[in-house]
């Protein structure tokens, strides 16, 4: 669905026509739900911060300027709850640990494919977050620019360096004993 | 890591054809992958990997991991029902009337507006005080008694008229009025003309 189409569902929302909202929720609900994993120790929390983005997203529609970036403006918020989250529980629910691995058993039977998990989640959130929503948002580093209020150029960088420091760590973990 | 061996090759390599080292093929590789590399540059970049081994298993490692991530980031899945879960719990929920930044504008300028309004008033009545007339010319008729004038106001002007008679000080009688008001030397000057009862 373009920037267009979601621009008017956005207004037939913010006329009251609420399945219209539902309809963007189908539309980003594994992207959200995807950076809120990677945001979060668990599948249960990511969950929460999914639901609790697309509520926040709702009540603050008439925030949204420019109806066409809704999508980068919910990215956004789904940070920002994710963020608010491990601040609420910091010593319970460390945001940058490893995933559980019985969490992750039913998703990501693949060992190699945890244990990158595992590695993507001790890069520091400034290069997570853009990493995440450089493949779950299908590669836009424009998208990644506007969530993050930065220029398109730094956040190309950051994925680029986001991408380098996973290589190394792997390189640094096969070298390991 | 890039080894010994290779950099000293890539040396030989860049001395003999002037292409590009190890070193800044590992900064243009992202930029070869996203295909935003210059004409020049990504030709010499693939002159690079034509000979260099090190690097090229390096562009190969990251077009695996770019695969690893897209295949990772896209296993996380909701539960069947989340959107019906959303779409029952919106129904509690209202949208936003105001928007805060709107708001804070609004306020703002309601605050820029009290604020001009109040240097309006203060300008329009209290003010600068006018400044204090210097010289009063008075033209008065021969039979009629010169007036004097009261002090002004402190903020400026002349008083009353009087005149001095054997009983003293009294209101002058006749009508007086401001001919002429010039401004010499920033101060104001008046011709006043005294008319006889």
């Amino acid at each position: 669905m373009t920037p267009t189409e979601q621009a008017e569902l956005v207004r037939l929302t913010l006329a009251g026509n609420k399945d219209s909202f539902v309809e963007l929720v189908e539309l980003h609900k594994d992207v959200v739900y995807g950076l809120a994993r990677q945001n979060s120790p668990s599948p249960s929390d990511a969950e929460d911060i999914a639901q609790e983005a697309f509520l926040r997203a709702y009540r603050d529609l008439r925030k949204l300027k420019n109806p066409e970036r809704f999508r980068p403006w919910l990215y956004g918020i789904t940070i920002r709850v994710a963020r608010e989250k491990h601040r609420r529980r910091p010593s319970t629910v460390p945001l940058d640990s490893v995933p559980e691995p019985a969490a992750a058993a039913p998703t990501v039977p693949d060992p190699e494919e945890a244990r990158l998990l595992g590695q993507l989640a001790t890069l520091p959130e400034k290069y997570r977050i853009p990493l995440t929503l450089h493949y779950l948002g299908g590669r836009r580093y424009g998208d990644i620019a506007q969530t993050l209020g930065v220029p398109e150029s730094t956040a190309r960088s950051l994925v680029h360096r986001a991408r380098a420091m996973l290589l190394d760590l792997m390189e640094h973990d096969q070298e390991r004993p | 890591m890039f080894n010994s061996s290779c950099n000293v090759f890539a040396f030989f390599v860049t001395y003999r054809q002037g292409i590009m080292n190890c070193e800044s093929a590992r900064q243009d590789i992202e930029d070869f992958r996203d295909g935003t590399l210059n004409e020049q540059t990504q030709g010499r970049l693939t002159e690079h990997f034509a000979e260099c081994e090190h690097c090229r298993a390096r562009l190969a490692q990251l077009d695996r991991l770019d695969s690893q991530l897209h295949a990772v980031m896209k296993k996380s899945v909701l539960p069947d029902d989340f959107a019906s879960r959303i779409a029952a719990a919106i129904q509690k929920e209202t949208i936003g009337r105001a928007e805060p930044i709107r708001l804070f504008w609004l306020r703002q300028a309601a605050l820029l507006a009290a604020c001009l309004l109040v240097l309006l008033a203060f300008v329009q009545f209290g003010g600068r005080p006018k400044p204090q007339v210097s010289t009063v010319h008075i033209v008065a008729p021969q039979a009629t008694a010169r007036p004097f004038f009261e002090p002004g106001p402190a903020d400026g002007g002349i008083g009353k008229p009087f005149v001095i008679t054997g009983d003293g000080k009294v209101p002058y009688a006749g009508k007086t009025r401001i001919a002429t008001s010039r401004m010499i030397h920033g101060t104001p000057q008046l011709t006043v003309e005294a008319f006889a009862n």
